[in-house]
């Protein structure tokens, strides 16, 4: 059974999400705390799958029971519930998971709850651990723990002489009227030997009205601060550097933090630590940098990623370059759609591509990250008169046949000639949209050797593998060319051909008057033909025999 | 403290006897044996306490000379029932300086079991030997700020986070007490939530002299205050205030302080002499804290914001005290700052500061247009820097006009 499906059958039996939520929580802990290890991750992971149906829901601690609104599971006194109370003395009031949360985060958590104890000291470690945020993947609303609700006590006396203090200022009389206190005086005699310009101080402030600063100021301020990437390479060089940090912090925990942080932002400093990760030797950086693989760490990196600067697109260059495969294809994509959106971020994507390398990026872009808006984008980069030649022609012989035929479509005149092994590629194959896509395209060239690529592949393929609608406009374009003797007649007399094609083939060439006779000659064969041919023969016979009908201009040929 | 201190256990037993014992007494009225006997039975739990001795309730705690009373399910609500009970008898604390006489302990459990019933007349009327009580003043500071004097409840805030330094600083230990800190920097952290402000005077205008402890007290407030004034994300907020807790601590002498660089790598050896290793490895706060102080050793690259903002305040407590022992006041610090950063990246972080403190910040002394004195408590309702709220003579209000620096 599902877990969808025990919710839902426990809401079939009247027990309400929240009751479900907290029940599971608990029993995760008891579970802990009776050493059922095996039970553990299955729990953990049915626990996130419920809380993935209201991930804001806090789920309420209290000293002898769990609940979520108004929903309490059962109480403390009852299956092993004697962790609540441990956990809330130590602070914790109410806990909720953050986005990105993973099983093991769970059972981090539950762990250090199941062995919390009702004591001084347990109830400090946990509130300390908890405090240091060390329950990650969640936020835990802590309040004080029972220790430190003794503080007033502890600080009784000392805050009455502080507070005497704070209220004596400014109390001791001084000859001449004013009133200033004995350390003022201590801090005015310190002046001279530290040489404080204070006047200077004052007088420059006052006139810049002070030192207040705008919201914009703030807030880049704020964001420098908290800069994800600044901390994310501190705390890498940490870990590498300090063999009692390696030791503490697993190399696939650390990846993890990465992968997670990347998201805020990666600069071209956490990229050169990337890439010495991963080009050393060192074990743990070696396993450092496997655990940064993957399509995962492609798509944090993705959304982290900062091409507006020179530096960024080098450090991310040479980064992606000894960067597995499954890592680059995420970034590749970004970069195309990222590329297509603007003129201004299109530049700075073509740069980032050729400091890539183009052929390089050519040969990683994963075939699915082409589509109709990055794909068009791609053919603007790869006809830079910088790349080089063949570029173009490789991507399209690695892509899907829809995405080569949109990409083909993009692409400039001049560089469809170098095309034309995989336009008759495509047209050829089986995919019918790819093929109708090329038709389109051959027919607005105009050119006659473009038409007679068309007619030569719908006379060899005999119709099959193409959509009625491609057969019919090849059938136009080949007529419209001229090939109607060449190609069109012997198309509808073609017994090993689709009788689609056929038809369509005689349909065409009802405005082609010479054709016409051609093809309504009486053959022996004809007697085994399908009988819609026939039939259509039939009509196309009395059609050749009517006189000509004036054609109002259209040209020599009928065209329609 | 374990669960098995006998100290702790007996005052535990004793709670669970008291419990039980005002039932019994409140069930059975004057000399009955049955009140008699459980009178006898707590004054029996009581010398194995080993008077004298106190207990304390608070927020739903109880508490033996201050220290955490173990508890169980069943424990805690007894100590629910007898904290309550004795809180509606206008006490908190129940002290024992000897084994008091079985009746004397029939009437003050006749009191309790009143006090269970709703708020009831004190226990003043009681005439108890060796059984005192009092109500602990201010008794919600730590549980409930919100409904305590801000002024005080930031002063004792400040006061625990120095008695925190203080004892890291006499413990001298080569290893960095973890837990200390991380308490040093909540209740600051506490402080400033509630009053950044009435923070910063408390800090200035406590009592006593500069000495490491208070100058580390001092860096800790100000990287708090001005990165929530930045509103910048809490866990990195704690994390620059542990390490400068530590840095000033590793590196301020009575007077001046090694160069920062020099304190990160003291810092960093106490760090690393901890038993970091967890349950389950390192918390997120520690790693980034040993990832600051790192940073700060090793010096690579660029500095971060975060490091350069440190630096600056871990500079400006630098130079508070002079040879002579006298210390100057902050707007003195911020006044040598200042000639001293322009034109360097800590400028811009000054300016941050200027920013949060603002010019005349909390705790300075000034003269007012009317050559009365004054100090600084916290930026005036209008928002003109140069008219602060101010403590004039006894009263607080907004200077009149501008204040100077001068003189004062």
């Amino acid at each position: 059974m599902s877990s969808y499906d025990r919710t839902s059958t426990a809401r079939i039996q009247g027990i309400s999400h929240s009751k479900v939520l907290a029940n599971a929580f608990h029993q995760l802990v008891r579970s802990t705390r009776s050493g059922a290890e095996a039970s553990l991750p299955p729990l953990a992971k049915r626990l996130l799958e419920h809380w993935a149906e209201d991930p804001s829901a806090w789920l309420e601690i209290h000293p002898t029971a769990v609940s979520l609104g108004d929903e309490t599971s059962s109480a403390a006194d009852h299956h092993g519930g004697d962790w609540m109370l441990p956990a809330f003395m130590s602070g914790v009031r109410a806990i909720r998971p953050r986005d990105g949360i993973d099983a093991d985060d769970v059972l981090v958590l539950t762990d250090e709850l199941a062995a919390a104890e009702a004591d001084a000291d347990a109830v400090e470690i946990l509130h300390d651990w908890l405090w240091a945020d060390g329950a990650e993947g969640f936020e835990v609303d802590l309040a004080l723990s029972f220790t430190e609700a003794m503080d007033a006590i502890t600080a009784e006396e000392r805050v009455e002489e502080r507070m005497l203090a704070l209220r004596d200022e400014a109390a001791v009389p001084l000859g001449g009227g004013a009133e200033v206190s004995s350390r003022a005086l201590d801090a005015a005699s310190a002046r001279p030997e530290f040489a404080v310009p204070l006047m200077e101080y004052e007088d420059a402030l006052r006139g810049e009205a002070g030192a207040n600063l705008g919201d914009r100021e703030l807030a880049a301020a704020k964001s420098a601060f908290e800069h994800s990437a600044d901390w994310t390479a501190m705390e890498v060089n940490a870990t590498l550097d300090l063999p009692a940090l390696r030791n503490a912090v697993p190399a696939p925990r650390l990846g993890r933090m990465v992968r997670l942080r990347l998201e805020g932002g990666v600069d071209a400093r956490l990229l050169a630590q990337l890439t010495r990760i991963q080009t050393d030797p060192d074990p743990y950086c070696q396993t450092l940098a496997r655990s940064l693989a993957g399509p995962d760490m492609g798509r944090a990196l993705a959304r982290g990623l900062r091409l507006g600067d020179e530096g960024d697109r080098e450090a991310a260059a040479k980064y992606l370059r000894t960067a597995d495969k499954s890592v680059f294809g995420p970034v590749a994509r970004e970069v195309l759609r990222r590329g297509a959106r603007s003129v201004e971020s299109g530049e700075t994507a073509r740069d980032f591509v050729r400091r890539f390398g183009i052929m390089k990026f050519v040969a990683a872009v994963p075939p699915d990250g082409l589509d109709e808006v990055t794909g068009p984008f791609l053919v603007t980069v790869l006809a830079d008169k910088t790349a080089p030649p063949g570029a173009l022609k490789t991507v399209v012989g690695r892509l899907e046949p829809v995405t080569a035929a949109s990409v083909i479509a993009t692409a400039p005149k001049e560089a469809l000639a170098q095309l034309g092994p995989e336009i008759r590629g495509l047209l050829e194959g089986d995919n019918e949209a790819a093929v109708e896509r090329m038709l389109q395209l051959l027919g607005g060239t105009q050119s006659p050797a473009a038409i007679r690529l068309v007619a030569d592949t719908l006379a060899a393929k005999k119709g099959e593998g193409w959509s009625p609608r491609s057969i019919h406009l090849a059938c136009r374009l080949s007529r419209n060319a001229g090939l109607s003797q060449s190609h069109l007649v012997p198309l509808v007399h073609d017994t090993k051909a689709r009788p689609a094609a056929r038809t369509a083939a005689l349909d065409a060439l009802k405005d082609d008057r010479a054709a016409l006779a051609e093809v309504t000659k009486k053959r022996f064969g004809e007697l085994f033909y399908p009988g819609a041919l026939k039939q259509a023969l039939a009509e196309a016979r009395k059609l050749a025999a009517e006189p000509p009908k004036p054609t109002r201009g259209l040209g020599p040929k009928g065209t329609k | 403290m374990s669960l098995h201190d006998p100290v702790l256990e007996a005052a535990g037993a004793l709670l669970d006897g008291m419990a039980a014992a005002i039932r019994v007494v409140s069930t059975y009225e004057g000399d009955h044996p049955a009140a008699t006997r459980a009178g006898g039975e707590i004054a029996r739990l009581i010398e194995a306490c080993k008077p004298p001795f106190a207990l304390q309730f608070v927020a739903e705690a109880a508490f033996r000379d201050k220290q955490l009373i173990p508890l169980t399910i069943e424990r805690f609500r007894k100590v629910e029932v007898l904290g309550g009970a004795l809180h509606n008898l206008g006490s908190q604390e129940l002290s024992f300086d000897k084994v008091p006489g079985a009746d004397d302990l029939v009437s003050l459990l006749r009191a309790l079991g009143r006090g269970t019933l709703g708020p009831a007349p004190d226990l003043d009327a009681l005439r108890l030997a060796h059984v005192s009580w009092r109500e602990i003043p201010n008794l919600s500071w730590g549980e409930d700020p919100e409904e305590v004097d801000e002024e005080v409840y930031c002063a004792t805030q400040v006061v625990l986070a120095l008695m925190d330094a203080e004892g890291i600083v006499e413990a001298a230990e080569p290893v960095w007490p973890w837990g200390r800190g991380l308490s040093a920097v909540r209740r600051l952290e506490r402080s400033i939530g509630r009053s950044a402000a009435a923070t910063a005077h408390a800090v200035e205008s406590a009592p006593g002299a500069w000495t490491p402890a208070r100058r580390a007290v001092a860096v800790v407030a100000l990287l708090g205050q001005v990165l929530r004034k930045l509103d910048v994300d809490s866990k990195l907020r704690r994390v620059a205030m542990h390490a400068g807790l530590g840095l000033a601590l590793h590196g301020y002498g009575a007077v001046g302080g090694s160069p920062l660089p020099a304190a990160a790598e003291s810092f960093r050896g106490g760090l690393i002499a901890m038993k970091i290793k967890t349950r389950r490895g390192v918390e997120p706060h520690r790693l980034r804290l040993f990832a600051l102080v790192h940073q700060l050793v090793e010096g690579r690259g660029r500095p971060p914001a975060m490091l350069q903002l440190i630096a600056l305040a871990y500079e400006l407590e630098s130079g508070r005290v002079g040879a002579s022992g006298d210390a100057l006041a902050f707007v003195d610090l911020l006044a040598r700052a200042r000639k001293r950063v322009t034109g360097s990246p800590l400028e811009p972080m000054l300016r941050m500061v200027l920013a949060t403190t603002g010019v005349v910040p909390p705790g300075t002394k000034v003269v007012l247009g009317d050559g009365r004195a004054a100090v600084v408590l916290g930026p005036g309702p209008a928002g003109d820097p140069w008219r602060p709220l101010v403590l004039v003579a006894g009263s607080v209000l907004e200077a009149p006009d501008a204040v100077s620096l001068q003189g004062a």
